[in-house]
């Protein structure tokens, strides 16, 4: 029964100095789901991407069904039955669903005259009714789908195949409850007729209910392989960070400790059909919990509290010591001490191909010049400065920041706003695709912050963190403001629900 | 395949600091070796360092440029209606007023270029590219037989004045794109336009700094030539565009800007480009083929310095 379908020997890659992953073995059988888990930066995205030939392995061999397989590239291990669902946006625009889902193998579809359209919707109209997706239509534009059906045209396309290996790398965050289902079916499915899965998720509670087993790894060496019976949070949680971790990494304290002085005032703003009359303060030393949908606004509104979108109507006003200033864009933003804190890391926030010194010190080189020179010295001490304090794993402040996982990003990116002293921080989404290990120092660095006096805004589409983190949570619903709640231990995720949708 | 890929992107990697060095040097001992007389000659040096100038200059505007990720393409023709628009000045009023007119009127020529981009939402090739069919034209049309340098600045026509010209220029450049806002700021903007902004860089202020600096040095460099060859004529500017940007490549300044953008890409580059020329005329190689040469170097170096994984080609 219990073939073998995948067998990793030893797999080494690294990058510069960084061991990504270093001698891992690992054995999957077929009709597995085997969840892959670690924290940011332990290598499980890299270590798939040894699997696919999208990345090469150093040494290490890879059996696949019983002999050695050395793949030279995505397609090529799609050719050869192992395919993969990604966490970012996949599809091409302009094109139809059937096109995508269809893309590069458009020539089984020749039909007298080229290829035919309708061969082609109807090849794609197979696929989505086998995967439950039948009331997307082969013929729409993937412009005009939801983030979401254009994740299940992705699916669509991995599926056309029927793969024998399906990597799911942490699809599921980007989609709701009904999306998940989908995908969770195709899987069970998948496991069913003696498929494998390899399933890579922040979320746990996914990775009990759907995996049979789950391998964890740390900063790229493998750890151990839990079977279904003794998966739990908490044993989970300490493989995964080597320690023990209290249940209550959020804030502890249940009282309103913000002083009432306000630090930031939103007045009716409104922008075209996203925001609806918005008012609210900001006192100084709170955590604002913004939640709502995706598409509620809530994204939208840090970007025009930060000057970068200017509204219709409505204005944005910093208070210093009593001093009321309108903020206009982003400079004067940044000007009175308001830092925001992308949704979009690396598209936003981060220059990729710059060092770890240029990306922290871009907000505070005013600063650090004398006259019009800046020294070299000054930068590099700053950059030092963050990097200790916020014990950013990299090789030195030269490094560039596309060679950092997920949570030094995020480090990265609030050490550029501390270097500059930043008084309000808006934060949209500040642990996205961050594993627990990061996340809890984010929120105890969120703790700090608001400690030493300052402000933030922290838009979150995750529940408990909103719940667990916030002094005062605004809900939002279709752009306007539907409820707002002070922090008080009987407040429960159904009471926010219920104004969410 | 693969594996060759890897190689190649590891010595591009390495390139950049070690190779253009190197191959300066090699270029160098390579002439000196087998045509040392000639090539070696007080005469044939101090003309390379006279060659070398006006495109050490016009690449160090240029590079300002391509570090926030653009092109500029106006460079000969702005050299042209520069020289033609201050040379009537100056015929009214006064010849001593050559030199700041030169830079003035580059700068604004440099301003209008960049506006054009910034302003008008225009890619800055094409602005560029406008340009230099403009100030071509104009100049060819308003260029007079009497165009003449005055005798006041032929005497500057000689090695040493290059020489404090290349060092100063250079010097300047080198701190404003190491060591101030200016030259950071571009590069940052250069490696993500959007996190430039979203950082309180104002976007549109430093790119038009960067588009007045290659004004400036348009300027310098049309001084240059007119000292150099004495007048201005329907030809002045020929061709600097094109060899300015071989020059810059060859150089390694990445295509694509960003933190990696350098001066001494301009420096370097302008050099290999000179003696490359100069060597293969001595070596008696035909004036086409030296194009040929040109063309073969510049596609090397560039398929050895480009940077694959930038968005635009890591597909």
């Amino acid at each position: 029964m219990s073939k073998k379908m995948i067998t990793l020997k030893n797999m080494c890659k690294s990058f510069g100095n960084v061991k990504a992953v270093s001698d891992v073995s690992l054995d999957i059988e077929c009709s597995e789901i085997r969840a892959l888990i670690g924290e940011n930066g332990s290598g499980k995205s890299t270590l798939t991407s040894l699997i696919t030939g999208a990345q090469h392995a150093e040494s290490g061999t890879i059996e696949y069904r019983g002999v050695t397989f050395s793949s030279k590239g995505i397609l090529d291990a799609k050719r050869n039955g192992i395919a993969v669902l990604l966490q970012e946006k996949g599809t091409v625009n302009g094109l139809t669903v059937a096109e995508n889902i269809l893309l590069g193998v458009e020539n089984r579809c020749k039909g007298k005259l080229g290829i035919s359209k309708n061969k082609m919707n109807a090849e794609a109209l197979k696929v989505l009714s086998r995967i439950g997706a039948e009331s997307i239509r082969p013929q729409t534009v993937v412009d005009r789908l939801s983030f979401e059906d254009r994740k299940l045209v992705e699916v669509a396309r991995v599926m056309l195949d029927e793969p024998d290996i399906l990597i799911v790398d942490e699809t599921t965050t980007a989609l709701s409850l009904s999306g998940r289902e989908t995908i969770y079916k195709i899987i069970r499915d998948m496991k069913a007729v003696g498929k494998t899965i390899i399933f890579i998720s922040h979320d746990l509670d996914e990775v009990i209910n759907l995996c049979d087993s789950a391998s964890v790894l740390r900063d790229g060496r493998f750890v151990k392989t839990v079977d279904k019976e003794e998966m739990n949070h908490d044993y989970l949680r300490s493989l995964m960070i080597g320690r023990e971790l209290g249940e209550h990494y959020y804030h502890e304290n249940l009282e309103n400790h913000y002083a009432g002085e306000i630090v930031l005032r939103v007045e009716d703003i409104s922008l075209s059909n996203k925001l609806k009359d918005i008012n609210f303060e900001l006192y100084k030393g709170e955590i604002l919990g913004l939640g709502g949908l995706t598409d509620c606004g809530m994204h939208e509104l840090c970007k025009v509290i930060f000057g970068a979108t200017i509204p219709e109507k409505g204005k944005v006003v910093a208070i210093t010591d009593g001093i009321e200033i309108e903020i206009s864009d982003c400079v004067s933003a940044i000007r009175n001490k308001i830092a925001y804190l992308p949704k979009d890391r690396d598209a936003e926030s981060l220059f990729g191909s710059a060092s770890i010194r240029d990306n922290i010190t871009v907000t505070s080189i005013d600063q650090l010049k004398k006259g019009i020179y800046i020294s070299l010295r000054k930068e590099k001490e700053l950059a030092q400065k963050q990097l200790d304090n916020l014990f950013i794993k990299c090789s030195g402040s030269e490094q560039y920041v596309n060679e950092l996982s997920g949570g030094n990003k995020q480090k990265v990116v609030v050490g550029k706003w501390l270097a500059n002293d930043s008084e309000i921080l808006i934060m949209d989404c500040p642990t996205r695709g961050i594993d627990i290990g990061v996340k809890s120092t984010i929120y105890s660095l969120m703790k700090q912050l608001t400690a030493s006096g300052k402000s933030i805004i922290m838009v979150s589409e995750e529940m408990p963190e909103l719940l667990g983190m916030s002094d005062r949570i605004i809900v939002l619903k279709d752009g306007a403001i539907a409820n707002m709640f002070m922090r008080n231990q009987n407040l429960k995720e159904e009471d926010l629900v219920r104004y969410i949708i | 395949m693969k594996a060759v890929k890897e190689k190649i992107c590891l010595i591009s990697r390495k390139f950049n600091n070690i190779f253009l060095v190197g191959g300066l040097i090699f270029l160098f001992l390579l002439f000196s070796v087998t045509s040392g007389e000639q090539f070696l000659s007080v005469f044939n040096l101090s003309n390379i360092v006279n060659q070398a100038c006006i495109i050490l200059v016009t690449g160090i505007g240029v590079s300002f440029i391509m570090s926030h990720n653009n092109l500029d393409l106006s460079c000969g023709g702005a050299m042209a209606l520069n020289g033609v628009i201050v040379f009537l000045l100056c015929e009214r009023l006064s010849f001593a007023f050559l030199v700041p007119g030169c830079i003035i009127i580059g700068m604004l020529i440099g301003a209008i270029t960049g506006g054009i981009h910034v302003y008008g939402r225009i890619p800055a090739f094409m602005a560029g590219f406008a340009m230099m069919s403009l100030g071509k034209g104009i100049s060819t049309i308003s260029v007079e037989h009497k165009m003449r340098t005055p005798d006041l600045y032929k005497g500057l026509n000689n090695v040493y004045f290059y020489l404090i010209v290349i060092v100063v220029v250079s010097v300047i450049a080198l701190f404003l794109m190491q060591y101030t806002k200016i030259g950071k700021y571009n590069k940052l903007i250069g490696a993500n336009p959007i996190t430039a902004k979203m950082s309180g860089i104002p976007v549109n202020k430093y790119k038009m700094m960067a588009f007045t600096i290659n004004g400036i040095m348009i300027g310098i460099a049309t001084f240059l030539t007119m000292v150099r060859s004495g007048a201005i004529t329907n030809t002045t500017g020929n061709g600097v565009e094109t060899n300015t940007l071989i020059a810059v490549v060859i150089g390694g300044m990445p295509l694509a800007g960003g933190s990696k953008s350098s001066i001494r890409a301009a420096i370097i580059g302008a050099f290999i480009f000179t003696i490359l020329n100069n060597g293969l005329i001595i070596w008696g190689i035909d004036a086409n083929f030296v194009n040929v040469i040109k063309g073969i170097v510049f596609l090397l170096i560039v398929v050895l310095t480009v940077d694959r994984k930038h968005k635009y080609l890591a597909v």
